[in-house]
């Protein structure tokens, strides 16, 4: 018996196998083979492995479950260059960009924030654009959002970050960009559309690109000096801003069909690529306005900042269930996704933003039923034909998975 | 504070997170020192040695554990046995389906000040300033502590209710009363029900479990592996159900959440019953069956294991947690034993368990002589559990009122 595979066979604590495997793979092959007879000295061996281990390596005494406790692989500990000040609510923090990773413009982040002892997750789009030197993730703090205040008020220059991503599709191929780029947000959507519009000016200086950006007051604008100054620097930028505080108390002023028929006009309906970003109500209202207009379909992309929820506990099932997926079965336990149960069972499923918000996890569901945390980036189409996230996916019952293609 | 000895010195020494592991050994150790009777230190080591060394119950994967119990087949279907059979009645009639008799949508918020899961006074974290941690009542912080304390709690309670269901499981095999074996059969079903509330209340709704603490897998493991039924039954059915229905009566008077005092109640009703079949079938075997050398066996580790008890469940993953770099071990003993959550958890506890030995014959001349010099015989003149329903005990905690801690114990 091979020693990787006598260590795979008996040793099967995870904490110990490291621990093992480099002793086992100099013993002589009589004594490997004499060990992997006997129970006693194989569950011996792997008694002293986790007693080493337990000394340097503690393990902590409890463990964190089902929303916010399992550990996932793929994240990244990076640190935060600096924190500036945006606007009265608004920070950026620039973080350190790991080696090798280039993400699109219009990404986000996923961090893994600590939170008076609970682990929260949250996604913050890239304000930076792909050729920056680092990654600036703007964050607006939202009242009684318990991780943006964490973000905008406690995170120091210095302090780590639990990252994961870049992820998400609301990107622009820098090779082929449209005639017209048309970019229409309020609040903190201006985060992506800023990369946005700093990618497509960085791949073509003349590209024609407009902003169309709602917010309440002038002060509150995200960027608004950097999107000026781009704006001077390029003549094929336009940008135009609805502020609130220009209407009056009663009906404040904002983004309207004819404000997008404006914007719509500098080029033809055809050539015109949208990307929309910005609270509910305007994204409804300008999708549903493109669609009379006959802009649709790939011709625009959104972008939903939200908080997802998980299902309610009481309608998951209370004793483990089993996954199957690619011919392997893994037990998931109450309150794990799908995703963290074939990760803690070694198969690897993609994945990226764990959050529901990216799209790379997705399978389609032979069998059985899960609750999905919602809103996600799943449409209706999508779900009609049974695709699922694992990422925020919980089974109700047995569930059998496979590839979507 | 306490004054340290050569040891705490020497624990000192090493780097923190080896401190901690060297002190499970240093207890390990004291276990020797500490139970009087050597055979029963004996019968305790091997498990000693998998809890506190090898920490079987803390390498995060299952833990098997070789059980060498005789199963009782009889094919004449005899003994009759007239109050067991009373019981398994009334055990039929009391099942209830958890699903249905919880309110699971309740939403729980550990932290929310309003309905804590248990009271300020429980810990009184406030006596932790003199290390430098104030922890204002109310504060974040103290709330957090006291959500921890409550969940590493019912975590070794969800522990304690897995040996229960495995030990009853045993039991029902080994006795020979075959009304014995139908009861025993409700007590599987209880049992494995409470696994469940626990194990859903913890996961679901406090999201973290806690580890099984040393000491209570080291008295765990010694009653799986024990061959001898009745010292499955002396171990689970009288101690560790004793013990846990005292304390499952202390948090279901103290905790302002109403679904932890629900799923009390239920619980309640069903281990009042275990204890109390524990309780007729030991009685006769204690009376007739045993050597004068056995029966003082059972004698001592009854006595030395109620000890054990006092003397160490004390929180230490928690300490480990959040107090390991502010104070030794012993300190944190010291405080965890003053406090008056922990007093008065020790008087329920007692105030159960006690006369159950009574009922049995475990406290006779040369016993009570112990449990006065260990200040615990003015229990004995309790109730047992046989003159004691779950209903009885639940109407007596509700008339003694809701949430205050009235510390007057130990
Ligand atoms: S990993 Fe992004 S949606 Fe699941
Ligand atoms: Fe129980
Ligand atoms: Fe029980």
């Amino acid at each position: 018996m091979s020693p990787a595979r006598l260590s795979k066979h008996f040793v099967t604590h995870p904490a110990s196998r490291d621990v093992l495997s480099p002793v086992l793979e100099r013993l002589p092959g009589a004594a490997r083979r004499a060990l992997a007879r006997s129970p006693w000295a194989t569950g011996a061996l792997r008694d002293v492995a986790a007693m080493v281990r337990s000394w340097t390596t503690p393990r902590p005494p409890f463990q964190l479950i089902g929303r916010d406790g399992a550990a996932l692989p793929g994240e990244r500990r990076l640190k935060v260059l600096e924190v500036r000040r945006e606007t009265p609510d608004a920070v950026s923090l620039f973080v350190e960009r790991p080696a090798g990773v280039r993400e699109l413009a219009g990404q986000f982040l996923t961090f893994t924030l600590s939170i008076d002892g609970a682990e929260v997750r949250r996604s913050y789009s890239l304000s930076s654009a792909p050729d920056e030197p680092c990654w600036r993730v703007t964050v607006k703090r939202v009242a009684g959002g318990s991780g943006s205040t964490h973000l905008t008020e406690r995170v120091r220059a210095g302090d780590t970050l639990r990252t994961r991503g870049p992820s998400g599709d609301f990107t622009l191929d820098p090779d082929a960009l449209p005639g017209h780029l048309l970019l229409i947000g309020g609040g903190s959507g201006v985060t992506p559309l800023f990369a946005l519009a700093k990618a497509a000016l960085t791949a073509d200086a003349g590209a024609r690109v407009t902003m169309l950006i709602g917010d309440r007051r002038g002060v509150d604008c995200l960027f608004a000096e950097e999107i000026d100054e781009l704006a001077r620097a390029h003549d094929g930028l336009r940008v135009v801003r609805v502020l609130e505080s220009s209407g009056s108390v009663e009906s404040p002023r904002r983004i309207d069909e004819a404000d997008l028929d404006d914007a719509l006009a500098r080029g033809t309906l055809h050539e015109a690529r949208v990307y929309v970003c910005g609270p509910e109500p305007l994204m409804d209202l300008v999708v549903h306005a493109l669609g009379r207009r006959g802009v649709g379909g790939a011709q625009v992309k959104t972008e939903r900042f939200v908080t997802v929820r998980a299902p309610a506990a009481d309608r998951l099932p209370s004793t483990p269930v089993t996954l199957r997926v690619g011919g392997r079965e893994a037990p998931v336990a109450p309150g794990q996704t799908l995703l963290e149960a074939a990760t803690a069972a070694e198969i690897p499923l993609e994945f990226s933003c764990t959050m529901g918000g990216c799209g790379a996890c997705v399978m389609r569901l032979v069998d059985g039923d899960v609750a999905m945390a919602e809103p996600n980036c799943l449409d209706d189409d999508e779900r009609r034909r049974r695709l699922v996230l694992t990422c925020v996916s919980r089974p109700l019952t047995d569930v059998t998975l496979e590839p979507d293609d | 504070m306490a004054q340290p000895t050569a040891t705490d010195r020497l624990l000192a020494l090493l780097p923190p997170t080896a401190q901690n592991r060297a002190a499970s050994f240093v207890e390990a150790g004291a276990l020797v020192t500490e139970v009087e009777s050597p055979r029963v230190m004996l019968g305790l080591l091997p498990s000693a040695a998998r809890g506190f060394l090898l920490q079987r119950g803390k390498q995060g994967v299952p833990t098997l554990m070789p059980a060498r119990h005789l199963a009782h087949f009889d094919w004449s279907y005899t003994g009759a046995q007239a109050e067991m059979r009373d019981l398994y009645r009334r055990a039929k009639q009391q099942q209830w389906d958890a699903e249905v008799a919880l309110d699971w949508s309740v939403d729980v918020d550990p932290l929310n000040p309003e309905r804590p899961i248990l009271p300020y006074e429980f810990f009184a974290f406030e006596r932790f300033r003199a290390y430098g941690t104030p922890l204002p009542r109310g504060s974040k912080e103290e709330l957090r502590l006291r959500a921890d304390l409550a969940t590493w709690m019912l975590s070794q309670f969800l522990h304690g209710e897995q040996g229960a269901l495995l030990a009853s499981a045993q039991v029902t095999e080994c006795v020979q009363w075959l009304d014995g074996k139908f009861y025993g059969a409700t007590q599987v079903m209880d049992e494995a029900r409470h696994v469940e509330v626990f194990h859903r209340y913890l996961t679901t709704k406090l999201c973290k479990l806690y580890d099984v603490n040393d000491n209570l897998f080291v008295i765990i493991d010694a009653l799986m592996v024990d061959g001898r039924w009745d010292m499955k039954f002396l171990g689970m059915q009288i101690m560790i159900e004793g013990l846990a229905l005292g304390a499952f009566g202390l948090l279901y008077r103290l905790t302002e959440e109403p679904l932890l005092r629900d799923l009390l109640r239920y619980v309640i009703q069903d281990e009042a019953r275990h204890v109390h079949y524990g309780v007729i079938a030991l009685r006769e075997h204690y009376r007739t069956a045993l050597s004068p050398e056995e029966l003082r066996e059972r004698q001592d580790w009854a006595f030395e294991v109620a000890l054990l008890m006092r003397n160490r469940f004390m929180a230490h993953e928690i300490y480990e947690e959040h107090y390991a770099h502010l104070m030794s071990r012993k300190e944190w003993n010291k405080n965890v034993a003053e406090s008056p959550g922990m007093s008065e958890f020790r008087h329920t506890m007692f105030e159960r368990l006690i006369p159950n030995l009574r009922a049995i014959g475990l406290l006779d001349e040369r016993m009570r002589r112990h449990y006065e010099d260990a200040g615990l015989l003015r229990y004995a003149g309790g109730r047992d559990a046989s003159q004691l329903s779950g209903e009885a005990m639940l109407a007596e905690l509700d008339a003694r009122g809701h949430g205050d801690l009235a510390s007057a114990a130990s």
